[in-house]
């Protein structure tokens, strides 16, 4: 699944351990969403929507 | 929005590298190594008194047993605090290490009741269905499909 993660997290010049310490999850697992390897849970794709203060379509898309 | 302040596990704290760490160690595995020591004392004792009833015995194997039981729940939970990928990879490598390990014991049940190994051992000297009835024997492969599991399946999310 296609994400914009990574450009949202560097508009914010957010580290991956400062989005991953916002999100409750490890670096690894932030580096594994933003490079597509790994695809969210449900909850986890709200949270992130949540941080952004964006709709999860925006930031995620098939 | 609620934000987590505690850091999640990682199952790289608890493997020999540079996020080990001896706390995260003690954590999830405590009762594995006291249930270890327990094992080979309990060994120890059994081969020094050969003239204990099988009550005593019995004793002292189950008791490593139950110990093992307490491991299991502390190890669950050190699961429950990984973040969302951490606790997939390693569950997924835990039903990996089951699942070979039962393959590998089957294999090595059926081979030996087939007369492979006693025919082995009579040509290399070397007792291998001996192996077979020890406890480490399964123990080491679950650790070591485990650590293989793992490694394969963390590749997949670098």
């Amino acid at each position: 699944m296609k994400n914009k993660l990574r450009e949202l997290r560097a508009a914010r010049e957010w580290s991956q351990s400062d989005l991953a310490e916002k999100l409750g999850v490890s670096r690894q697992t932030v580096n594994a969403i933003e490079t597509e390897r790994y695809d969210p849970s449900l909850p986890l794709a709200f949270k992130i929507a949540q941080l952004f203060k964006m709709p999860i379509e925006r930031i995620f898309e098939e | 929005m609620s934000r987590m302040n505690t850091k999640p596990n990682l199952p790289e704290e608890i493997m020999f590298g540079r996020h080990y760490s001896i706390q995260a160690n003690i954590k999830a595995n405590a009762w594995a190594f006291a249930a270890m020591l327990l094992s080979w004392a309990g060994d120890l004792l059994l081969l020094l008194r050969e003239d204990w009833d099988v009550a005593q015995r019995a004793i002292i194997v189950v008791v490593p047993l139950l110990i093992s039981l307490l491991w299991a729940r502390s190890f669950a939970r050190w699961i429950r605090g990984m973040d969302e990928m951490h606790r997939r990879i390693t569950l997924e490598a835990c039903l990996f290490a089951t699942s070979a390990t039962l393959f590998v014991v089957t294999a090595w049940h059926l081979l030996d009741k087939s007369g492979v190994f006693q025919a082995g051992s009579e040509m290399t000297k070397l007792r291998l269905d001996s192996h077979f009835h020890t406890a480490s024997f399964p123990l080491s492969l679950v650790l070591g499909f485990y650590l293989l599991g793992y490694a394969m399946l963390n590749r997949r999310y670098q």
